[in-house]
This record gives C-alpha cells, sequence and structure tokens, in this order.
C-alpha cells in the first residue's frame, strides 16, 4: 500500500522521460565493444580511463564517425602512456593528462622529462599546461617549450608560470604578436627570478630527487 | 575485469569529483587564514559552506529546524578541530565527515522522519502537478530518499549532489571503497524502482 | 551489474536534490555567535593556544589582528582575487635595451600546483537562445549537466562551475543543437573529430 502511494505521488511528479535531444550522451553497444580493448588495455596498465570516455564522449556529441573516435581514443592513450613514462616516477593521473595535452600539441618527450626533474611529484602539471595553452594561443610549441622549462629549471613558481600565461594573453590581446609578447615577459619573469631578494629566499634550483614521496608535492625554499 | 560482453560506458567519469554549482569559492588563502585564527576568515569560510551544509543535512533530516540546528553544531566543531587539518585532504571531504557525523547523532533524536515510515502515509495529500522540465517537489525527494537505508542515502547524496570522491565517502563513513560503491548502486537502483514504478503506474492509466 | 552512475532517468531528481537552500544571512549569524560563546568556554583557552603553538606563525596572531580590525573589505578583496584570472600578479614585459625593473621576490610556497577546485564563470551571449549548455571535457561532454541560466529578459547566459585548476577544452550547446564556441575565448583545432572548442586555463 506504501509502495504504491508512492508510485502515485512519483507518478503524478516525475513526468516523462527528457527529450532525446537533451539526454545524456550514451554510447551505442558497438561503438562501446570498438572501444572495449583500447579502454581494458589503458585500465589494465593503469591509465586514468576518464579522459578517455571524455574523448569518446566528445566524438559522439561532435558527431563524428566511430572509426574516428576509436583512433581518437586509441591515440589518445598512446599519448598518456608516453606521457606517462616520460614524467616517471610516480606521475599523477593529472600530470598524465597534462602530459598527453603537451605531446599533442608538439612538445617533445624531452621536455616532459626535464619539467619531471625539477618539480615534484604533482606539480609537473600546470607547467606543462601553460606550454600547451601558449602554443594554442599563436607561439610555435617549440618556443613555447623553451620558454617555460627554462622558467622551470630557474626556479619559477605555478603562479608565476600562470601569471606568464595571464602577461602573454593581455599583449595579444592588445594586438601584439604572440611569440614576441611571450619574449618580452619570459625575460621580465626571468629578471624578476634572478632579482637578488629572490636569490636570497628563493626556491630550489637543484634537481628534486626522483623518490619523491607520495601525496603532496610542495617546492619548499631551502635557505643558502 | 575484463568482460566477454562489452561494458556500457557511463557519461559520468568514475570516482571523479562531479562538477558542482557553489555561488562562491573560498580561496587557500583565507582557508589557512581561518586555520590559523582569524575570525574574518572563518566567518567567511562559514558564509562559503552553509548552503551546502544545509542542502545535505536537510535531505539526510527532512526537517530545516533540525538541519540548521546540525549544520550550526558542525561549525562549533570545525571551530574547535580546524588548527588540525591538514591539507592532504579536501577541504569538504574534511568538513562532510564532521557534518555527516552529527547528522548521523541528530537522526537518532529525531521523531519527524518517522512520518515517512508511518501507515498515514496513504493520507498524504497528493502533489500538486504544476510542473516545470522536470522539476521535482520537496515531498517527492523525501519519499524517494524515504525509500532508502540511511546508509544508502547518505552515501548518494555525497557522491552525485555534494561530488565527493569514492575515497572520500569511505573515509566519511569509515567504510571500504568497495562498501561504498554497493550502497551507491543499491541507492540508484532503489531509486530508478522507485521512478520505473511512477511511470508504469501513470501508463496504466 | 553495479551501476553507480546517474542516468536520464535519475537526472531530474539529481538535478532537484543539488539545489541549494536559499541563504539566510541571519542563519550565518546564528552560527558565528555560538562559536563565539565556545570560544568563551573553558578549554577555549587552552584550544587557543594550542592554535597558535601548531602553527609557525608568531606573526599570524599579529596579523589576524589587524585583519579583524580592518573588517568586511578584506575578505571581499580576497574573495575576488582567488577567483579572478585578470587580476593574477603580472609579470613586467622588457623589450631589448629597456631598464631592469625593480621587483618584489616571489613567493616560493608552490602549493598552487596542488589538486584544488577553482569557481569559474561562464557567460555568451545568445538572443536565439531558449536554452544553452556547457560541454567539455570536464562533464562528460554531456549537455544535460550543465544548463545555462538567463540574466533576467537579457540575452545573457551564464554559469558558474567548479573545475580542477589546469587546461579545459568546452563549448556552449544553444538549443540542444547548435555547437557553439566561446568569443572570448581560445579556440583549438581540433585534430581529433574537426569541430573546433574552446580552451581555458583555469589556476
Amino acid at each position: 500500500m506504501r509502495r504504491a502511494s508512492i508510485a502515485v505521488l512519483l507518478a503524478l511528479a516525475l513526468g516523462v522521460a527528457p527529450p532525446a535531444s537533451s539526454q545524456a550522451v550514451k554510447l551505442d553497444s558497438s561503438l562501446s565493444a570498438a572501444l572495449s580493448p583500447t579502454l581494458d588495455a589503458a585500465r589494465a596498465d593503469g591509465l586514468p580511463d576518464a579522459p578517455l570516455f571524455a574523448k569518446a564522449q566528445e566524438g559522439v556529441l561532435k558527431r563524428a564517425p566511430r572509426e574516428r573516435i576509436v583512433g581518437a581514443v586509441a591515440a589518445l592513450a598512446d599519448r598518456m602512456r608516453a606521457a606517462r613514462a616520460e614524467l616517471a616516477p610516480n606521475a599523477t593521473d593529472h600530470e598524465i593528462i597534462a602530459g598527453a595535452e603537451a605531446l599533442a600539441v608538439g612538445v617533445s618527450g624531452q621536455v616532459l622529462r626535464t619539467v619531471r626533474l625539477y618539480r615534484p611529484r604533482g606539480t609537473a602539471a600546470m607547467p606543462l599546461e601553460v606550454m600547451a595553452h601558449l602554443a594554442w594561443r599563436g607561439v610555435a610549441p617549440v618556443q613555447a617549450a623553451d620558454a617555460i622549462t627554462r622558467a622551470v629549471v630557474g626556479g619559477a613558481t605555478t603562479a608565476q608560470l600562470v601569471a606568464l600565461d595571464a602577461s602573454v594573453r593581455q599583449d595579444v590581446e592588445s594586438g601584439v604578436a604572440p611569440p614576441v609578447a611571450l619574449t618580452s615577459r619570459t625575460r621580465g619573469l626571468t629578471l624578476q627570478l634572478q632579482a637578488p631578494s629572490n636569490r636570497a629566499t628563493g626556491a630550489d634550483v637543484a634537481p628534486q630527487s626522483m623518490s619523491s614521496s607520495p601525496g603532496a608535492g610542495r617546492v619548499r625554499p631551502r635557505k643558502p | 575485469m575484463t568482460a566477454a560482453r562489452p561494458r556500457l560506458l557511463r557519461a559520468i567519469p568514475n570516482n571523479r569529483p562531479a562538477p558542482i554549482e557553489v555561488p562562491v569559492v573560498l580561496s587557500r588563502e583565507t582557508l589557512l587564514s581561518a586555520r590559523d585564527g582569524d575570525p574574518v576568515a572563518f566567518a567567511q569560510l562559514v558564509r562559503t559552506y552553509y548552503p551546502r551544509c544545509l542542502r545535505f543535512a536537510q535531505h539526510l533530516l527532512s526537517s530545516r529546524e533540525d538541519a540548521e540546528e546540525c549544520v550550526q553544531d558542525t561549525f562549533v566543531r570545525v571551530h574547535r578541530a580546524l588548527h588540525r587539518y591538514e591539507e592532504r585532504e579536501r577541504f569538504d571531504a574534511w568538513l562532510f565527515r564532521i557534518l555527516a557525523n552529527r547528522c548521523r547523532t541528530a537522526r537518532r533524536r529525531l521523531t519527524r522522519w518517522s512520518l515517512f515510515h508511518s501507515a498515514d502515509l496513504d493520507r498524504v495529500t497528493p502533489i500538486s502537478t504544476s510542473r516545470v522540465d522536470g522539476f521535482v517537489a520537496r515531498d517527492e525527494i523525501w519519499h524517494a530518499l524515504a525509500g532508502l537505508t540511511e546508509e544508502q542515502r547518505e552515501a548518494f547524496l555525497l557522491r552525485h549532489v555534494e561530488g565527493l570522491t569514492y575515497e572520500d565517502i569511505a573515509a566519511v563513513a569509515g567504510i571500504a571503497v568497495t562498501a561504498v560503491r554497493m550502497r551507491v548502486s543499491r541507492a540508484c537502483a532503489r531509486l530508478r524502482d522507485t521512478i520505473n514504478e511512477a511511470d508504469a503506474e501513470r501508463r496504466n492509466r | 551489474m553495479q551501476n553507480d552512475e546517474i542516468d536520464s532517468s535519475l537526472q531530474p531528481l539529481v538535478d532537484r536534490l543539488r539545489e541549494l537552500p536559499e541563504s539566510d544571512p541571519r542563519a550565518v549569524k546564528r552560527v558565528l555567535a555560538r562559536v563565539r560563546q565556545d570560544d568563551g568556554r573553558p578549554n577555549a583557552r587552552r584550544r587557543a593556544l594550542r592554535r597558535y603553538f601548531s602553527r609557525r606563525s608568531g606573526w599570524w596572531a599579529a596579523a589576524a589582528v589587524v585583519v579583524a580590525a580592518a573588517g568586511v573589505t578584506l575578505f571581499a578583496r580576497a574573495a575576488v582575487q582567488s577567483s579572478n584570472y585578470e587580476s593574477a600578479t603580472l609579470i613586467p614585459a622588457v623589450s631589448d635595451g629597456a631598464p631592469t625593473p625593480v621587483v618584489p621576490a616571489a613567493d616560493s610556497d608552490d602549493s598552487l600546483s596542488l589538486e584544488r577546485l577553482v569557481a569559474r564563470k561562464f557567460t555568451i551571449e545568445s538572443s536565439q537562445a531558449r536554452q544553452v549548455s556547457l560541454v567539455g571535457d570536464f562533464n562528460q561532454w554531456n549537455p544535460r549537466q550543465h544548463r545555462l541560466h538567463r540574466e533576467g529578459k537579457t540575452a545573457t547566459w551564464y554559469i558558474t562551475v567548479q573545475l580542477p585548476a589546469g587546461l579545459h577544452k568546452y563549448a556552449f550547446i544553444v538549443n540542444d543543437s547548435v555547437w557553439t564556441t566561446d568569443p572570448s575565448a581560445l579556440r583549438t583545432v581540433d585534430r581529433d573529430f574537426g569541430v573546433t572548442s574552446s580552451l581555458v586555463l583555469v589556476q
């Protein structure tokens, strides 16, 4: 009797299923089947699968043909594998995803390895994302990678890299060519890093130990 | 893990906190200030999290007065314990652990929830049918949630409304991650059943 | 089969559950009053001392006094700065031959890089829209998850979403049928599917 009452009340209220156009993006069984090997392999390798699902959903939403979706998901899985290898050991999921994005825009594996050397676990993602962001803004990937890598090696904090990105954006919006904007702002950052007050308490510029502890990686300044 | 038949893939990622809307976000600096005893920062912390905490408590306790009492209690405890908060954990997971505990305690004292378990349910007045686009009225929510056990309700709300990860919820409830998944699954199954029943009921009329 | 995700049958219920209660400023005042009461209790002094010594911060206590004295304006500004992309400290631009600018030392605490969520507001102008969705890699490109709100009777639609810090691709879907990029954002060339998305770096 109670169930019937609930049923009646909900029947009055919940109404019809939403119209097809606004339904959650679903994958049909043939696409799921086609993606299974890639997803299973990725999971077995310990890669995060959320970005792979997202890539598939993106393809469905963009009405891409099945083969293209399968190809795109597989390519992403490969990039994530490569990124994880370069960002070893113990790359976080976010770092793997950021690394894959950097590789996708044309940043080299060597650059990922360098960033890893200077950034403890969990902190390599943002420098790589800034690189990719600059590349999308119209800077050549090599120049973006070079600028950010030098900044990282020079001890730039994530906040400074983010500020660099914001400054370049401002310049580009004012009409400055992206490569020029990056060059001048990078010089500004280099000067900032080299400023005497910075040298006294500045971030450690020696490569971080490869065996970083699990959990958050915080860069602590070392007094000279 | 590798099934013979293809797995149905879902639109929402597994175990990543679902993005939610909040009116204001608490900056890390303000949080740390509050932790270090700054009363102005603490006021900002309360202002930021109060609506979410009230939302959660209301769904669990069904009465606004009891929910507000519970949330107040929680913030007093947060204020006492904040200096022990370590940034290893997401702040809202830490906060909801305290809140969930307070709600559990409050529920034990509660008498008003029994409304939804009594035979008087038949005499509850029918809900108004004026709705727009899938809008669900308050009493219907309570009826839907009433079909769940307390543990299922808590796990479901933490996962799909508050957006906590399974690990967070496991820490909140003091159980294993697999147990949390099971509770959430069962909650979803029960809610789906209830909704399907309602649809079927309507179609048969 | 384990099925712990939200599908279209549960979505209306979850949407409703996610609605936040109306904010009541008096309720917050009541909380703060109770907290102050609690601070007056016998254990409070011990707790306050523990707080003082458990962080390395002699100067935090002094700063807290100053901040408390300064009142509302300080934390209001902090709230704006923390979520405002535009107000990030800018790096000076230096062209060839220019004099060296004097800049303050950087904050060497790099915890900005730790995983955290940031509120980000998305807006779009559309006079043709009856509904607008935000889709992106943060919501699995699901048009049902984030529906924008309309600003009164204007053509402005908006939504604020909490996103993990980092790079995100997204777009708007207008009237469930039109894929629209954000005119105010960077555009990406989509090598995978050939449909351009917008890009944002959230921090």
